[in-house]
C-alpha cells in the first residue's frame, strides 16, 4: 500500500513545526472552535421560532459576546496563569525532591527558586535523568494551570461579562425598535391628515429671510 | 529590581517529597492534557457555574434569564457530549495510526511523520506525544466545524426547547397567566389575570 504524498507531507509539517511546543496549536484551534461554535449557535437562535424577539435580542449578542469575551479572557487570564506556572517550574520554586537533589549535587543550591534560574538551560540537564522528571512535572503544572485558567475565564468571567454586554446590546436594540415603532405609529395619522386637508392657496411669505436681498435688488 | 521579581521572591520554595504523590500528579497531568478528558472537565465545571450565572442575571427579565439559562444548559450538554465523542475517537484513531515502525506503509503508520530521524532518540517520545496531541486537536477542530452545525445545533435546540416547555408548564401550574406570549393584547391579559378566559369559572 502506498500513501498519498499529501498525507505524509502534512504529518511531516506538523511534526516539524508543532511537536516542540503545542501551545500555539492549542490556542489557535481553541479560538477557531469558539468562533465556529458561536456562529453556529447564533444561527440556531436566529432560526428558532420558539424565542420571542426580546429573547433573541438578548441571546444573539450573548452568543457573540461569548466568543469575543472567551478569546479576550483566555489571553488575559489563562495565558498569564500558564506562564506563571511554567516560571515556577523553570526556576525551581516548585519541584520534585528527586530533581532538587540532583541540582544540589551539582552545587547550584543557592540558585534554586531565584527569578533568573532556568533548569532546562543547566549544562547537566540533558545528561542525567533530570529531563524526564522535569518534563513530566512541567506538563502537570502547565496543564493544571491551563485547566484552572480555562475554568475561571470560560466558566466564570466570560458568562458574567457576556451577560453584561448582551443586556446593553438588548437595551440598544429595544430603543431602536421603540424608535422605529413610534415613528411608524406617528406617521400613520400624519399621512391621513395630509390626504384630508385641502391644499391652501399660495401666499407670499411676509418675513422671508430673503427680504433684505429683495430690497437690495429693488434699490438697484 | 522589578516588582514582579520582588513578588516572585516572596513565594516560598516548595518541593514534593513523596514519590507516589508525584506519580499521581504526573499521571493527572497526562490525563488532563488529553483532548477528551480536558473537554469533559471544562464541560463538568461549566454546567455547574454558567446556568447559575445566567439564571441570576438581574439585567434581564425572568423569562429571558430562564430561556438563556436553558440555552446554556443545552449548549453545554450538547457541546460536551459531541466534543468528547469526537475528540476521544480522533485521539484514538491518531494513536492507532502513528505506529513508529515505518518500514512498510500500513494503516497503523498512516499519520506517522517520516522526518523523525532529525530528532534525538531521547527526545522522540516527548515530541511524538506532542505531535499526536497537536494532530488530533487540529483534526478534531476541522471535524467539529461540521459537527457544530450537524449535531450540536439541533441537540442544543432540542434540549433548550424541552427545558423551556417544562418551565412554561411549571409557570402555568403556579400562575395561570404567566405563559402568555409577550405580545398578547391587554384584553387577553386582563381576562387571564382575573381567570375569565374560561367563562369566569375558576
Amino acid at each position: 500500500m502506498k500513501f498519498p504524498p499529501q498525507v505524509t507531507k502534512t504529518a511531516d509539517f506538523i511534526f516539524q513545526h508543532f511537536s516542540k511546543d503545542i501551545g500555539s496549536v492549542l490556542i489557535w484551534t481553541t479560538i477557531v472552535g469558539w468562533i465556529a461554535s458561536s456562529a453556529a449557535q447564533v444561527c440556531g437562535i436566529w432560526r428558532n421560532p420558539k424565542y420571542t424577539k426580546e429573547q433573541k435580542s438578548f441571546m444573539i449578542p450573548q452568543e457573540i459576546g461569548d466568543a469575543g469575551v472567551n478569546i479576550l479572557s483566555f489571553f488575559a487570564i489563562t495565558m498569564p496563569l500558564k506562564k506563571f506556572a511554567n516560571k515556577l517550574v523553570k526556576t525551581g520554586k516548585i519541584m520534585p525532591r528527586k530533581l532538587m537533589s540532583q541540582i544540589v549535587r551539582h552545587g547550584d543550591t543557592q540558585k534554586i527558586g531565584s527569578y533568573d534560574f532556568d533548569i532546562p538551560n543547566l549544562p547537566y540537564f540533558h545528561n542525567s535523568n533530570m529531563e524526564k522528571t522535569y518534563n513530566s512535572f512541567h506538563n502537570f503544572m502547565s496543564t493544571t494551570a491551563a485547566v484552572t485558567g480555562g475554568i475561571v475565564s470560560s466558566n466564570i468571567v466570560t458568562p458574567l461579562l457576556r451577560n453584561r454586554i448582551a443586556s446593553k446590546k438588548q437595551n440598544q436594540t429595544k430603543l431602536k425598535l421603540d424608535f422605529i415603532e413610534n415613528n411608524l405609529s406617528n406617521n400613520a395619522p400624519v399621512q391621513q391628515t395630509v390626504v384630508n386637508t385641502p391644499l391652501s392657496p399660495l401666499k407670499p411669505i411676509d418675513n422671508s429671510p430673503f427680504d433684505k436681498f429683495k430690497t437690495h435688488v429693488m434699490s438697484i | 529590581m522589578g516588582i514582579s521579581r520582588k513578588l516572585f521572591d516572596l513565594i516560598p520554595n516548595i518541593s514534593i517529597k513523596n514519590n507516589d504523590r508525584l506519580k499521581i500528579l504526573n499521571k493527572a497531568g497526562d490525563i488532563m492534557g488529553r483532548p477528551m478528558p480536558n473537554r469533559l472537565i471544562m464541560g463538568a465545571t461549566a454546567i455547574v457555574s454558567q446556568p447559575l450565572i445566567d439564571e441570576h442575571n438581574k439585567r434581564v427579565d425572568k423569562d429571558t434569564a430562564r430561556a438563556s439559562r436553558n440555552r446554556t444548559i443545552g449548549k453545554i450538554v450538547a457541546g460536551t457530549t459531541v466534543g468528547c465523542i469526537v475528540r476521544g475517537l480522533i485521539f484514538k484513531l491518531i494513536n492507532s495510526c502513528t505506529n513508529e515502525d515505518i518500514s512498510v506503509d500500513r494503516w497503523n503508520n498512516l499519520f506517522t511523520p517520516r522526518n523523525t530521524s532529525t530528532v534525538e532518540a531521547r527526545m522522540l517520545p516527548n515530541r511524538m506525544r506532542n505531535y499526536r496531541t497537536a494532530l488530533s486537536t487540529i483534526i478534531a477542530m476541522l471535524v467539529m466545524l461540521e459537527t457544530n452545525v450537524v449535531f450540536d445545533l439541533p441537540l442544543t435546540n432540542m434540549i433548550s426547547n424541552a427545558l423551556n416547555s417544562r418551565d412554561a408548564k411549571k409557570r402555568n401550574k403556579s400562575q395561570p397567566g404567566a405563559n402568555q406570549p409577550p405580545n398578547a393584547d391587554v384584553k387577553t391579559k386582563m381576562l387571564d389575570t382575573f381567570n375569565l378566559t374560561n367563562g369566569g369559572k375558576s
